[in-house]
Formats: C-alpha cells, sequence, structure tokens
C-alpha cells in the first residue's frame, strides 16, 4: 500500500515559484487500476514521480508499505525503483540500440537474474502483450502502440508492486490507446499489479476504476467508478487484489 | 543486457562523431608509435656509433686525458698497451677491443694546408672492430707496418687525391717536437656517421706509433662487450681488478653512458618525449571528453529512464565511461596499427637526412632506421588508451549527477 500524506512541492520556473501540489494526501491499495487526472499543470506528473521516487516532497510524507522514502538516501531509492515500480512514459522511452526483447529485459539484468530466467520472463511477457514475434526488433521498426506494448512489457516483467504510467495514451491515436489501456487493464486482472496513471483525456479517465481529479495541485475528486470501456467490473477504492503471477 | 553491451552498441549510434573521437586518439598513437620508433633507432645508431666509433662501450684511457684533450696530450696515453690488450682478451666480458690514437694533423698538398683528423688503428683489429671492410668505397685496406692510408670521401675530394696518391702530414710527437711521414692511399672510406667523411683518415697503428714517438703506447684502447654485461658494472671490475700497478695505475674504464654527452641528451630528449606524449593524449583526449559531454547531454532522456528502470548513479557513470573506453581503445589500437604500418617500411629503408647532418657534431648517421620496438608499442597503446578513458570520467561523472526527474523531462 502507498500512503501519501499532506504532501507539498514547490519548484522554480525560471523566475516564477510553481506550487505543483499544495497538500496532497491519497491511498492507493495494492491492485488499484487508478487514473489520476486534471488538466495540464494541475500536478498529475509532480504526484507521480513523488510516488515513484524520482523526486522529493517538500513537505509530507510518502510510505510504501510503511517505508517513509523521505529517509531513504538516492542509491536506496533507486534500489527500491528497480525492485518494486515499473515506469511507462508517454513517449516510450525505449532504449534505441537495444531490440524489443532487450528493452523488456533490461530491468532483469539490474536484477541480476540468470540468463535463462530472464529470457523466459521476458519472452513471457511479450507474449502477453502480443509481441512475442517481434522480439528481435529495433524500436525504430515498430509502430508507436507496438513501442508502448514494449515499455509496458518493461515495466510489468520484474514483477513490480506498482506501475507508473505518465500519460500512457497521448502519442497514440484513439484506437491504439484504447488498446493500450486494455491491455494495461488485463495485466492488471492477471498480475495484480497496482496501475497509476495520470491523463487528461476523458475517455482515459473513463477507463480507470478509480478516478483521483487534481487541479491547481489539490485534490479535487477522488472516487470509484464502473469503467465506462473495457470488461472491468471490479470495484476499486480500498480493494486489495491477491497479487497473482510472477 | 550487459551495460557493456549498451556501451558497445551506443558507439554507432553518432557513427561519425565517434569516429571523430577514434581519429583524435588515434592520430596521436600513430604519431608516437612513429616517434618512439624514431627514437629507438637514433639511440640504436648513436650508440652503435659511439661504440664502434668514438667511446666502444668502455673506454681505457688515462685518468686525466679528457681533462687536457684540448692539448693533444699523447703523454697522457696508455703504456704497455700490448699486455693489457693480452690481459683484456681473457676477460670473458670482452667482445672485442680498438687500441688506438687520435691526433690532429696539418696536410700539406699542392700549396695548400688542410686540418685533418689522423686516427692509427690495428687494421686487423679494425676488421672486426669497426667491420671497416663495409666502409672502404675504393681501393683496400692499409696494411700494418707501412706508410699507406685510408682516407674519408670528403678529405679526398678536398683535397683532389685519388687511390695511389701520396700525401704528407705534419704534427706534434709526444715529447712534443714536430715530425712528418708520407702515407700512400690505399683506400677510400664513406660511413653513414657523417662525422667520419670530412677531414679525417686512419693508418696503421704501429707507423703512427712511430711517427709520433709513442713506442708501445696508445692514447686510449675501445672495448666492446657481449650482451650480458653492462658497462658500467665492467668498468668498475676493470679498474679494481686489472688497472693495478706501476704502468696502469692512472688509468680510468669509463662506461660510455656516462662520457657520452649525446646519449645523455638522447636519454633527457627521451623522457621529454614521454611527457610531451602525455600531452598530445590529453589533447586527443579533449575530443573524447567533447563528444561524451554533447552525448551527456543529449541523451538525458535516457539517463531519466534508466535511472527510473532502477540504476544507479556509479552504474550510470560506468555505462558513459564504457562508451568513452571502447572509443579510446579502438582509437588507440588502430592509431597503432597505422603507426606499425608507417614505421616498419621506414625501419626498412630508413630516413635520410642527407645534407643536413653535415656539419653537425653529433654521433648519428646519415640514414637512421627507426625501430619498433614491441614494448614501446605496447606502452603506447595502453597509454593512449589509459589517458584517454581517465579523461573521459570527467563528463562520464557528470551522467550520474543528472536528476532523473529533470532528465525525463529533456526533450
Amino acid at each position: 500500500m502507498i500512503e501519501v500524506t499532506g504532501v507539498k512541492k514547490t519548484y522554480r520556473s525560471g523566475e516564477t515559484l510553481v506550487h505543483a501540489l499544495r497538500g496532497v494526501s491519497i491511498k492507493i491499495e495494492n491492485g488499484e487500476f487508478m487514473s489520476i487526472a486534471g488538466p495540464s499543470g494541475s500536478g498529475k506528473t509532480t504526484l507521480l514521480n513523488l510516488i515513484g521516487c524520482l523526486d522529493t516532497a517538500d513537505h509530507g510524507s510518502i510510505l510504501i508499505d510503511g517505508t517513509d522514502i523521505s529517509t531513504k538516501d538516492k542509491q536506496e531509492l533507486a534500489l527500491l525503483r528497480r525492485r518494486s515500480i515499473g515506469f511507462i512514459f508517454q513517449s516510450f522511452n525505449l532504449i534505441p540500440v537495444l531490440t524489443a526483447f532487450e528493452n523488456a529485459a533490461f530491468p532483469l539484468s539490474l536484477l541480476g537474474l540468470e540468463e535463462k530466467e530472464i529470457q523466459r520472463r521476458t519472452m513471457e511477457i511479450l507474449k502477453e502483450v502480443g509481441l512475442g514475434d517481434m522480439a528481435h526488433r529495433k524500436p525504430a521498426e515498430l509502430s508507436g502502440g507496438q513501442q508502448q506494448r514494449v515499455a509496458i512489457a518493461r515495466a510489468l516483467v520484474k514483477d513490480p508492486q506498482i506501475v507508473l504510467a505518465d500519460e500512457p495514451t497521448a502519442n497514440l491515436d484513439s484506437r491504439t490507446g484504447q488498446e493500450i489501456l486494455e491491455l494495461m487493464e488485463g495485466l492488471n486482472r492477471n498480475h495484480g499489479t497496482t496501475f497509476v496513471f495520470s491523463t487528461h483525456d476523458k475517455m482515459v479517465m473513463d477507463f480507470a476504476r478509480r478516478l483521483v481529479l487534481l487541479h491547481d495541485g489539490l485534490i479535487q475528486k477522488d472516487e470509484s467508478q464502473e469503467p465506462s470501456l473495457g470488461a472491468s467490473t471490479t470495484l476499486a477504492t480500498g480493494v486489495s487484489t491477491e497479487r497473482q503471477g510472477g | 543486457m550487459k551495460l557493456r553491451k549498451i556501451a558497445w552498441r551506443n558507439i554507432r549510434r553518432n557513427g561519425r562523431r565517434s569516429l571523430l573521437s577514434m581519429s583524435a586518439i588515434g592520430i596521436a598513437a600513430m604519431a608516437f608509435v612513429f616517434l618512439f620508433g624514431f627514437i629507438e633507432g637514433m639511440k640504436h645508431d648513436v650508440a652503435y656509433n659511439i661504440h664502434t666509433f668514438v667511446n666502444g662501450e668502455v673506454l681505457v684511457r688515462h685518468q686525466d686525458f679528457a681533462k687536457y684533450r684540448h692539448l693533444n696530450p699523447l703523454h697522457l696515453g696508455v703504456k704497455n698497451y700490448q699486455e693489457l690488450v693480452s690481459n683484456l682478451e681473457t676477460r670473458p666480458e670482452v667482445e672485442m677491443m680498438s687500441p688506438r690514437i687520435k691526433f690532429p694533423t696539418a696536410i700539406y698538398q699542392e700549396g695548400n694546408t688542410y686540418r685533418a683528423q689522423g686516427m692509427g688503428v690495428d687494421f686487423n683489429h679494425e676488421t672486426e672492430y669497426q667491420q671497416i671492410e663495409q666502409y672502404v668505397v675504393e681501393g683496400r685496406l692499409p696494411r700494418n707496418g707501412e706508410n699507406e692510408a685510408l682516407i674519408a670521401s670528403g678529405l679526398a675530394k678536398d683535397m683532389g687525391l685519388e687511390i695511389g696518391d701520396r700525401f704528407t702530414i705534419l704534427t706534434q710527437t709526444m715529447g712534443r717536437g714536430m715530425n712528418a711521414i708520407t702515407l700512400n692511399i690505399t683506400g677510400i672510406s664513406h660511413y653513414d656517421f657523417q662525422g667520419l667523411n670530412g677531414n679525417f683518415f686512419q693508418a696503421p697503428l704501429d707507423r703512427i706509433q712511430y711517427l709520433l714517438r709513442m713506442e708501445d703506447s696508445v692514447s686510449e684502447i675501445l672495448i666492446k662487450l657481449h650482451e650480458d654485461y653492462t658497462p658500467e658494472s665492467f668498468a668498475s671490475v676493470l679498474k679494481t681488478e686489472l688497472l693495478q700497478g706501476e704502468s696502469w695505475a692512472e688509468l680510468e674504464a669509463a662506461p660510455w653512458t656516462r662520457i657520452s654527452e649525446t646519449y645523455n641528451m638522447i636519454a633527457l630528449a627521451e623522457a621529454i618525449y614521454y611527457l610531451i606524449a602525455l600531452l598530445f593524449f590529453f589533447l586527443g583526449s579533449t575530443v573524447i571528453i567533447n563528444t561524451m559531454m554533447m552525448t551527456v547531454f543529449e541523451r538525458r532522456k535516457e539517463i531519466g529512464t534508466v535511472s527510473a528502470m532502477g540504476m544507479t548513479g556509479p552504474e550510470v557513470v560506468r555505462l558513459f565511461f564504457l562508451e568513452a573506453f571502447y572509443i579510446s581503445v579502438i582509437g588507440s589500437f588502430v592509431g597503432v596499427l597505422v603507426g606499425i604500418g608507417i614505421t616498419y617500411p621506414l625501419s626498412i629503408y630508413g630516413i635520410s637526412f642527407g645534407a643536413a647532418m653535415e656539419g653537425v657534431d653529433f654521433e648519428m648517421s646519415e640514414v637512421v632506421r627507426p625501430i619498433l620496438n614491441f614494448k614501446s608499442t605496447i606502452f603506447v597503446f595502453v597509454y593512449s588508451s589509459l589517458v584517454a578513458s581517465l579523461a573521459s570520467l570527467i563528463p562520464s561523472r557528470k551522467s550520474a549527477k543528472v536528476k532523473p526527474v529533470e532528465a525525463l523531462r529533456a526533450i
């Protein structure tokens, strides 16, 4: 479980101070499929970065499974991300010199697993995202949707506690975007991995089982919802789904 | 996915830039393979000339000879030299030796006076010691016991003399009287060592001893040693074991490394070249530093991504360092290969300094052949790879300072 309490974050943009988060509190249970929505500048990405241990809060605390991440140094935070957090980026952020397989396998290499195990798990997840036969293609040889599938495989391959996706469909057409969301939802269902994704797209926010709406660095709305697309009927907020797979 | 595999592939991302970086370090490596080969060749050449024509590896002479050498101190000679030569012949360290008398002369020829440097030598010894026959370009060697001379091509040309001609030399004897002798020219010599091609001639030692009234003395004995022995240790052994008693107590045995200014100058030059090499490799490395700085800047987003995946700062540094290391190693390796490609043919055909060496008081031959030395070639490779890699640590370390959250915002 992730507990965000009274988090504030201010950063400087040129001469101006930007109050990105003004006191945000939120609890994210294991297995949630949650959307953080809001207009540009509302603090979505900042909140994701803080939860993902990429940045530190000015005030408040963030607990991941009871551990306050503000007490950890850079090295410890990197190791925490390595083990427990997967990221999906708006522009995929694949390493261009690596094949789809190598990109997806990268987090497992960092964990120091044996080659055989890396091979097995990577091929398994690539098949799951529908890229089993494109494993040896470089990112430049894949479409945007396929690249995002590789990025999803890369985030999921280490079986993380949480996957954070920053506007995962923003660079995709609506049909591909929906496919990606369905894929993420399916993986959430099959693996029990928590998914938190940011968006300002109505279609995407409707897809989540829990919607947190941010405005000017404050939570305006936090509620469970019936996903309008996809097959999920599971209740969202507070539902603890047992983790499977791995 | 191993870091070194990623680093290796990253080199090809901007092939032309990587090639430029490799070229910078490669050109420096190439230049220094050649330069060290040239220095080695020059050292070898100068050492051969000094050993053969000037000092030997160990020079036996009167201890005060050097002090008064400008006064032609023939009285400060090696007395009873034949007995000393016989003793030296029994020493296992001695490979060969050459007893000599060097003396200044004036030559009168058809109303003109020429200054020349004469050298009395035992031609039986010199056949082995100088391998003198290879330098006789015309005629034959003089015979011991005859008033004959082998004159340098330059002197023959200046005086307009040919084989069969005669010339008279006038000089000061050991007792400071004047004496003269007429010598028949039996041969004309031409050496690679330009210093011996000017006003220089060689005549039989016994006739020069007679001319100079030196009886059984010579001015010096040059000794070459077998490979296993060092001049310094043999010189010290010689002084304590052999150069004793009434005849020889005032003699010194000097290793050539101590008395040759040229050798000491080359040794100093060599040390300076190593320092210059270091500077050159640093200069070459600046291109790699620049490339890596650009690379780190361009790949900020990638740094953010791998950091987000849990790569630690030192691992990110290693990734960039490995890339620079490969560029350095490939650049150095290719540079060394090209350097070998340039130096090897020159080591066979030599580099001719021709007229540039005329009148230069330096024991270097007209043609210098660079020597490809395995040790120095490996040194250049390791040295250039190391300097360039270490220099690349500066920009590589910058990659660890990139904050993931800021890096991810980079376009």
